[in-house]
């Protein structure tokens, strides 16, 4: 097998689990938007920082944390749904990545690498990131369990037992947008948005209980994204639109099948 | 006597009008009291404060050996359970079964003797967003019960349920304060479903208290048109 095959392949298995799992969170939360956001928070960070000479995949890193910080803070205040807040952060962030991409040397040429990724550029690097960051948030998510579900079932609930459930969702939300932002370079924004919102929305007909939830989804991201991968390699199509298609297909596929009965 | 809830002159404003209007309260350990009122009078308001989600603008709040500032409202959560009038679960379909659901509030033996309590074994495995009201209820009430709390708060548990599914809620909500003798704080506008157990009523109108005393008393309907306004 081609080595390019096989390091796209491995990336976009660890792209998908990792999407997949923390889909569960924005599933379970409902802010399916701040994948959007995140991809272009991260994609104004690496334009302004390749300007200022700041490596751009840190900078990308530390802007995607921005929209799920500051939309976590801005609803408190605002009391406002989480989602109107993202809407206002990606609109910030937006701005600010298309402002670069004018103004900046070579701008539009940074913007379009963070919008569709660059799977086909992966190495064993980006490879070990991933894999990092997964088994991170996995372990993070193991040791946490409890508050972590009581929080995804209900914020006010969790708060009323004496969990600190404001750092919780907040750290829930940090951690969507590390996934996002270590996978951004990889799979781009707009691949990034449907690795995140497909696999739960596949996942939650097939599971009973969260733990079976959160390993269905990561294990349907890294099925379709790796299926979507070969096939765009075997029949030589684009490999953003063909994983794209690939986890729509499975979606579909999944509804001719009865789910889990109560 | 053993005081397990009080409240000392507390005031709450919320967006600049005041809700709560010096609130003075206690409540022993043990107590079952009703909280009545229409729409509007501060009920659940009450509940929140006591629990540190409206935090008191004047006066003091003190809740199963806590006061309600920033140092003791994790304390008094850990030590009292409560239901919300409604949940706001963001997705139609959770993967959460009753199970994952009492394990929130604690898991082996305090979860079995609830569970055993409440008689809900049957539905476990079942996910939670496919229960009926009446389940729900039972399922979020043995997640209350398997923390074992000295105070227990209950907002308008009568929400989403048919009579009969209410009135067997209410007959468990009572054999467990027979058998565990927790303080019990029930708001309801249900004035002709007022637990049995419930020695005390506490009207509120308008923010304030306007009756605080037994039962029987409430129950002339004169009291209840000056506790209600009327």
């Amino acid at each position: 097998m081609d080595d390019q095959l096989i390091k796209s392949l491995a990336a976009m298995a660890l792209s998908g689990a990792g999407c997949g799992l923390t889909g569960v969170f924005v599933y379970m939360l409902g802010i399916p938007f701040i994948g959007v956001a995140i991809a272009h928070a991260s994609m104004a960070g690496a334009i302004w920082a390749a300007a200022l000479g700041i490596n751009p995949k840190i900078a990308a890193f530390t802007a995607s944390l921005f929209p799920a910080v500051l939309s976590g803070g801005a609803s408190e205040r605002s009391k406002a749904s989480v989602n109107i807040n993202m809407s206002v952060v990606f609109s910030l962030f937006t701005g600010l990545a298309f402002m670069g991409a004018g103004i900046l040397p070579g701008g539009a040429l940074k913007a379009s690498g963070y919008l569709w990724g660059s799977v086909l550029l992966a190495d064993y690097g980006d490879i070990a990131l991933l894999a990092a960051v997964l088994l991170s948030i996995a372990a993070a998510v193991a040791a946490f369990y409890g508050p972590i579900s009581a929080v995804l079932f209900n914020r006010e609930i969790a708060a009323s037992t004496g969990i600190n459930e404001r750092l919780v969702y907040q750290a829930i939300l940090v951690m969507c947008g590390a996934v996002a932002a270590v996978n951004l370079s990889v799979i781009g924004g707009l691949m990034l948005y449907s690795l995140v919102i497909i696999p739960p929305a596949v996942a939650v007909r097939f599971s009973r209980g969260l733990r079976n939830f959160l390993v269905i989804s990561a294990a349907t991201g890294a099925v379709s994204a790796a299926c979507g991968t070969f096939m765009a390699f075997g029949f030589n199509l684009p490999v953003s639109a063909t994983v794209v298609l690939c986890n729509c297909a499975f979606f579909g596929l999944s509804l001719m099948f009865p789910g889990t009965k109560d | 006597m053993d005081i397990c809830v009080e409240c000392a002159g507390v005031n709450v404003k919320m967006n600049g009008v005041k809700v709560l209007n010096n609130i003075n309260l206690k409540l022993s350990r043990g107590e079952f009291a009703c909280v009545v009122g229409r729409s509007g009078s501060g009920k659940t308001t009450l509940l929140r404060t006591l629990l540190g989600f409206n935090p008191a603008d004047s006066g003091t709040v003190q809740v199963a050996g806590a006061f309600a500032n920033r140092q003791g409202i994790p304390v008094i959560r850990k030590r009292t359970g409560y239901l919300p009038q409604s949940l706001e679960n963001n997705s139609s379909m959770s993967p959460f079964t009753a199970m994952d659901i009492i394990n929130m509030g604690a898991k082996g033996e305090k979860a079995g003797g609830a569970i055993e309590e409440l008689k809900i074994r049957p539905i476990l495995s079942r996910r939670f967003s496919t229960l009926s009201g009446g389940e729900k209820q039972k399922v979020l009430l043995a997640m209350v019960l398997s923390r074992r709390p000295g105070v227990i708060l209950l907002d308008e548990p009568n929400l989403n349920l048919d009579m009969v599914s209410y009135a067997d809620f209410l007959n468990l909500v009572e054999t467990a304060h027979r058998a565990h003798g927790q303080t019990i704080l029930l708001v309801t506008h249900l004035l002709d479903r007022l637990p049995a157990s419930c020695r005390r009523i506490i009207a509120m109108d308008s923010g304030r208290i306007t009756y605080d005393g037994d039962r029987k008393g409430f129950m002339d309907p004169k009291m209840r048109g000056e506790a209600f306004g009327g």
